[in-house]
């Protein structure tokens, strides 16, 4: 199957360098909540890892400029580009942002080539996220992925039908993938190239690997039939507001945040949902748009709450504003979404201590155990709890 | 309710190269319909060693559970069956 791939590497940070004036020429990290997202190639030489603390990771690469990643802008443009990609194909795949993948096959006939084909797709990318993608095109998911990875930003990469293994051959092992120890051994084993990967025996592959390594084995030898999964799009409700002239004053854009809701949370209700996450997109007087999100920490339709939680973000800017757009987003059944307690009531844990010595008294006290936890992580379940004797309350 | 124990009952099962075909547990032969998952540990050369490979698989009437192969005593059991 023709699989076209878009890949932009690091897309976190291309969209900072292009869109959030992050600076080219020193090493970025980008954080969220003052722990590292995402991090330049060069940083990343100095040390750098994804989960560090800001701290930690200046003191590794103090040259770098340190920079709060924006993630609501550059996630509603990938959304916008698998959209826009649809006019391609039906069948989009994106397990992240910043890589997707299509089958092909057959649209090179509208296109002309399948070259003139990634130059259109990689032109709509320009247009919608302003960056430049590599895109691979070949047979598997697997190969083009592995061929967007190896194209320049705007470069298409063609792999012809048969090619497969001779395109990956000399490719680095990373591009499978496996999980960290599986790497880890492979260097060990001096294995650096998909071909040395490929010619180990397949027997041997499982037996280290396991079923991981053995897909991956296929995949180094250019014969990838995995399916591709069509994105999701996420259900979203909207509502947006102009106000007719810019306000400070919290209770006036409160008053706009409760009419802006109230529609919101009536679809909500009626279709019995919840949301968990709110965007906020605010115009303000003085400077660019901003989009926030928030979170929730239970799914909810209330209005009062979802309420409390714009006017937080909003008492953050401190300019007058212009319009807001609400949008809620992931949304879910409203009855799944109630956090259950982790430490039980007391007197829910006698009512149930009471039924079980009941229990105990009926059928005895043998056909009860209790399960104790000795060592959650360790290898083999024996050694992760135990089973004791169940004893009645005194 | 997932049922996991701590050592788990000894299964009868019949393999291929893939891993196990069918297994018979508690006098019904469950045959595998999908293998989810297999991993091997391989620990305490040291002291009391433990050589298994895991399987986690689907058999055709829906029960999915982990089994393993004890390499030592080339012994067969099954380790969890999730509800």
């Amino acid at each position: 199957m023709r699989v076209l791939c878009l890949s932009i590497n690091d897309f976190w940070l291309a969209w900072a360098r292009s869109h959030e004036r992050a600076p080219s020429n020193r090493p970025v990290i980008l954080t969220v909540g003052g722990r590292v997202r995402a991090c330049s190639r060069e940083a990343s030489l100095a040390g750098v890892q994804p989960g560090q603390t800001e701290r930690l990771a200046l003191a590794r690469c103090p040259q770098a400029s340190i920079q709060e990643m924006e993630e609501a802008r550059p996630r509603l443009a990938w959304r916008q580009l698998l959209a826009a990609l649809g006019r391609f194909s039906p069948l989009i795949e994106s397990a992240r942002e910043g890589l997707a993948c299509f089958p092909s096959a057959g649209l090179e006939r509208h296109y002309r080539t399948e070259l003139q084909l990634g130059l259109a797709v990689g032109q709509t990318v320009k247009e919608c996220l302003g960056l430049a993608g590599g895109i691979g095109i070949a047979d598997g998911r697997f190969v083009a992925e592995a061929a967007a990875s190896q194209a320049c930003p705007g470069q298409v990469l063609v792999v012809p039908t048969g090619a497969e293994r001779y395109f990956l051959q000399e490719l680095p092992v990373t591009l499978l993938p496996l999980d960290e120890e599986s790497h880890r051994q492979l260097r060990l084993l001096g294995i650096r190239t998909l071909e040395q990967y490929s010619d180990l025996p397949y027997d041997a592959v499982q037996s280290r690997f396991g079923r991981p390594g053995c897909e991956s084995w296929h995949r180094a030898r250019g014969t990838d039939n995995q399916p591709l999964l069509r994105h999701q799009e996420e259900r979203q409700l909207w509502a947006t507001t102009s106000l007719d002239d810019p306000v400070r004053d919290q209770s006036l854009l409160a008053r706009a945040v409760e009419r802006l809701l109230r529609p919101l949370c009536g679809s909500l209700r009626r279709e019995g949902l919840a949301c968990q996450e709110l965007l906020l997109a605010t115009e303000l007087e003085k400077g660019p748009a901003v989009v926030d999100r928030h979170v929730l920490q239970e799914p909810t339709a209330d209005p009062g709450r979802l309420q409390a939680a714009i006017m937080a973000l909003l008492a953050r800017r401190p300019a007058a504003v212009q319009s807001l757009t609400v949008t809620l987003t992931r949304l879910t059944r409203l009855e799944a979404g109630h956090q259950l307690d982790l430490f039980m009531e007391r007197q829910v844990a006698a009512d149930l201590d009471a039924t079980l010595a009941a229990l105990a008294v009926r059928y005895g006290a043998d056909c009860f155990q209790r399960a104790r936890a000795i060592s959650p992580d360790a290898l083999l379940p024996e050694q992760r709890f135990t089973y004791e004797r169940f004893q009645m309350m005194p | 309710m997932t049922h996991s124990w701590t050592v788990g009952p000894e299964v009868i099962v019949s393999e291929d190269n893939e891993g196990p075909q069918t297994f018979i547990w508690a006098g019904h032969t469950h045959r595998v319909a999908t293998l989810c998952n297999s991993w091997r540990v391989h620990t305490g050369w040291w002291q009391q060693e433990v050589w298994r490979d895991y399987y986690k698989v689907q058999t055709d009437d829906g029960l999915l559970c982990i089994l393993y192969h004890d390499r030592l005593r080339e012994r067969w059991h099954l380790a969890s069956i999730y509800d």
